[in-house]
């Protein structure tokens, strides 16, 4: 197998393990609510898995500046989306469970 | 030409989570019960597919970069197919909001919804018509430039998956 061919099918596999932390730290199965540190923890993992496909899958690590520039904004957004988030938020570290969600109307009775 | 066209990708979907977060703010409590309706499992599917797919691009570009025209074909045919196999997981998925009575009015969370994931459900229908058009195209340029947009269309998922479905 060429080298250049193992390296994408290691980053795959990197990528296929962000995924799965991404979906254990955003309890995908569950609708809690999530502390902050879980948000920046989601940030995190979401900027690194951008990160790697730039410099692998968009070959752009043969362009660190380019490489650069594009996760820095990447970072930025995200990191204005966590903070914000983080901001109006309940729980500070741990998940909580949801609110239970409203019932629905009861419909005019004749 | 392609780097202006990602550069520009990214400011449009940028602006658009940026805004997705102002108007959460004003309705917090809202959005999340909004949230708790998607399915983060399908979209957690969806992210291990369009990375696979990414992958195979990647293969293809490597193929494609040792003349190897069949083998570059053959990873090229198998990007697009798994990129289809995004599709029709979101078609389930707005196909469940639809039912739960869900739609482009239903709440400011539902319109940002749809037109961010329609948006980027756009991008991967023409991602798709792009990888069939270097199919048969297949000079190392065009597949680069082609596969190039196709790992834009993942990258800009691995952000919007987490910012709408995740982060609550």
């Amino acid at each position: 197998m060429p080298p250049e061919t193992r390296r994408l099918i290691l980053t795959w596999g990197l990528l296929m393990g962000l995924t799965l932390a991404l979906g254990v730290s955003g309890d995908v199965a569950r609708p809690t609510r999530l502390g902050a540190l879980w948000l920046a923890v989601i940030g995190v993992v979401t900027v690194t898995k951008a990160r790697f496909v730039l410099a692998r899958y968009l070959r752009l690590e043969t362009a660190p500046a380019f490489l650069s520039g594009f996760t820095g904004s990447l970072a930025a957004t995200v990191a204005v989306i966590v903070v914000s988030f983080a901001l109006l938020h309940q729980p500070l570290i741990g998940k909580v469970a949801a609110p239970p969600r409203p019932a629905a109307a009861p419909s005019a009775m004749k | 030409m392609m780097w202006l066209l990602i550069a520009a990708e990214l400011l449009v979907f940028g602006a658009a989570l940026l805004g997705y977060a102002g108007a959460r703010a004003l309705d917090p409590a809202g959005f999340a019960a909004a949230q708790d309706g998607l399915d983060r499992l399908a979209g957690t599917v969806n992210t291990a597919i369009l990375l696979t797919s990414g992958l195979f691009a990647a293969l293809a570009t490597e193929a494609s970069r040792r003349g190897e025209r069949g083998r570059t074909r053959l990873l090229l045919t198998a990007a697009a197919m798994i990129g289809a196999l995004f599709l029709v997981v979101k078609g389930f998925e707005y196909s469940a909001e639809i039912a739960a009575g869900n739609g482009l009015s239903t709440s400011t969370f539902h319109t940002l919804y749809f037109l961010i994931t329609g948006f980027h459900a756009i991008h991967v229908i023409f991602g798709i018509l792009i990888l069939a058009i270097v199919m048969v195209f297949d000079d190392l340029e065009h597949v680069e430039t082609g596969t190039a947009f196709w790992h834009m269309v993942d990258l800009i998922w691995v952000v919007v998956f987490p910012c709408l479905y995740l982060l609550r």
